[in-house]
């Protein structure tokens, strides 16, 4: 696991419990599986934080380890963020192709008629 | 390309064939795009769905990338012209003077002195999901040019520039985009006043979400500038005061984060052409 170089400090939190936005922010495969098995949801949205879920601050920074596992549990790609992207969005603009092109499969899996399915 | 071409570009993963004939799907029909190119009506969310999935599945296809290029200097030409209206609505000689000076800016790289303690690990302090990586330098680097503004891209670097390989891992290098405007000019100091105006394009736009202005002296006759940071530098949460640290060595003239940024010739061409390479996608996404 890559750790990023950012000092995120977490003082009373170090011991406690896993935290699944923790775990994007710091690309921590451990923590996120921990945080799932906990019971966190990859579709939580921060409500102090832009309203954005694990995988928008994943996204953001470009916490690769992270999403390559995240990307193989059940979330809902179409969730928005406070200023009204969502996470392939975010992918695009910080050049994480690969991880745009999995959020494209999940934005639009193909139905049992063979067609991409549509949200509206 | 004809709209029906278009349109059936757009929907060939939906369109079927029956019998060998083709059955066009109905959800998006080629007078749905007609009416819509002419401005007689807006595309329904039902119906923008199928091109808005288009745009994305081929966002990396060559004529794609050029009208998405087109689109972020349209929309930062527009942001450039509305930061000079606010800002320099005096249309003085002495002004247009200092705008025809800016071109020594367009196309270099400055370099701040080295910071003296990774700043950000004060903001992190604050902002537990902070995208700002510690850095010890700060690049500048003007991209375009326009009347009186010019559009620019801030690169939080990690270590000395000197003590960068010619490769680096950028990966964690912040990044922010934003714009030096013009305001003001002094003819006996031969320098200018300019506001630099910086944002992070992942969060909505507020000094909580790392928005910074600075003031900004530039002396035309000198490969430098000077900048009066304030508190906030490009930090996307609440940093508190989140001033740069210089080394103590240089004295009192940075007191209240002023910094001086000079151009740069000896950054590796690595280094140099990443930073250039950079774009504000968010202005599109």
């Amino acid at each position: 696991m890559v750790k990023s170089n950012v000092s995120i400090k977490y003082e009373e939190d170090d011991f406690g419990p896993p935290d699944i936005f923790r775990a994007a922010a710091n690309n921590d495969v451990e923590e996120l599986r921990r945080a799932l098995a906990d019971g966190q949801s990859l579709d939580t949205h921060h409500l102090e934080f832009y309203r954005m879920t694990p995988m928008h601050i994943a996204c953001v920074r470009k916490s690769a380890d992270f999403l390559h596992e995240a990307l193989s549990h059940q979330f809902n790609a179409w969730t928005r963020d406070a200023n009204g992207r969502i996470s392939m969005d975010h992918a695009i603009a910080q050049s994480m192709d690969d991880v745009a092109d999995r959020l494209m499969e999940k934005l639009y899996p193909i139905g049992p008629d063979g067609k991409p399915a549509m949200p509206y | 390309m004809k709209m029906t071409r278009l349109r059936n570009v757009i929907m060939a993963d939906f369109d079927t064939i029956e019998n060998g004939k083709p059955v066009p799907d109905r959800s998006l029909g080629r007078e749905d795009l007609e009416h819509w190119m002419k401005g007689k009506n807006y595309l329904s969310v039902t119906k923008f769905q199928y091109v808005d999935r288009w745009i994305r599945l081929h966002r990396n296809d060559e004529i794609f990338s050029g009208i998405l290029t087109d689109l972020l200097e349209f929309k930062e030409a527009a942001q450039r012209k509305s930061l000079v209206e606010l800002y320099a609505r005096d249309s003085s000689n002495s002004l247009e003077e200092a705008g025809r000076s800016l071109p020594f800016l367009e196309g270099n790289i400055f370099l701040s002195e080295v910071l003296d303690v990774p700043a950000a690990s004060e903001a992190a302090h604050y902002s537990r999901y902070s995208a700002l990586s510690d850095f010890r330098q700060i690049a500048i680097y003007f991209r375009t040019l326009g009347q009186r503004s010019a559009s620019v891209t801030v690169v939080y670097i990690d270590k000395p520039i000197s003590q960068l390989n010619p490769r680096p891992s950028t990966e964690q290098w912040s990044v922010c985009f934003g714009y030096l405007t013009l305001v003001g000019q002094d003819e006996i100091m031969l320098m200018s006043d300019a506001i630099l105006h910086t944002f992070r394009g992942e969060f909505p736009g507020s000094a909580n979400a790392g928005t910074s202005v600075s003031n900004v002296s530039l002396y035309f006759m000198d490969e430098y500038f000077s900048t009066s940071w304030f508190s906030q530098i490009c930090s996307q949460n609440l940093t508190g005061h989140h001033e740069l640290m210089l080394p103590d060595d240089i004295g009192t003239k940075n007191i209240s984060g002023r910094c001086e940024f000079k151009k740069s010739s000896h950054i590796g061409d690595e280094i140099s052409n990443h930073i250039k390479s950079l774009t504000n996608r968010y202005l599109i996404w």
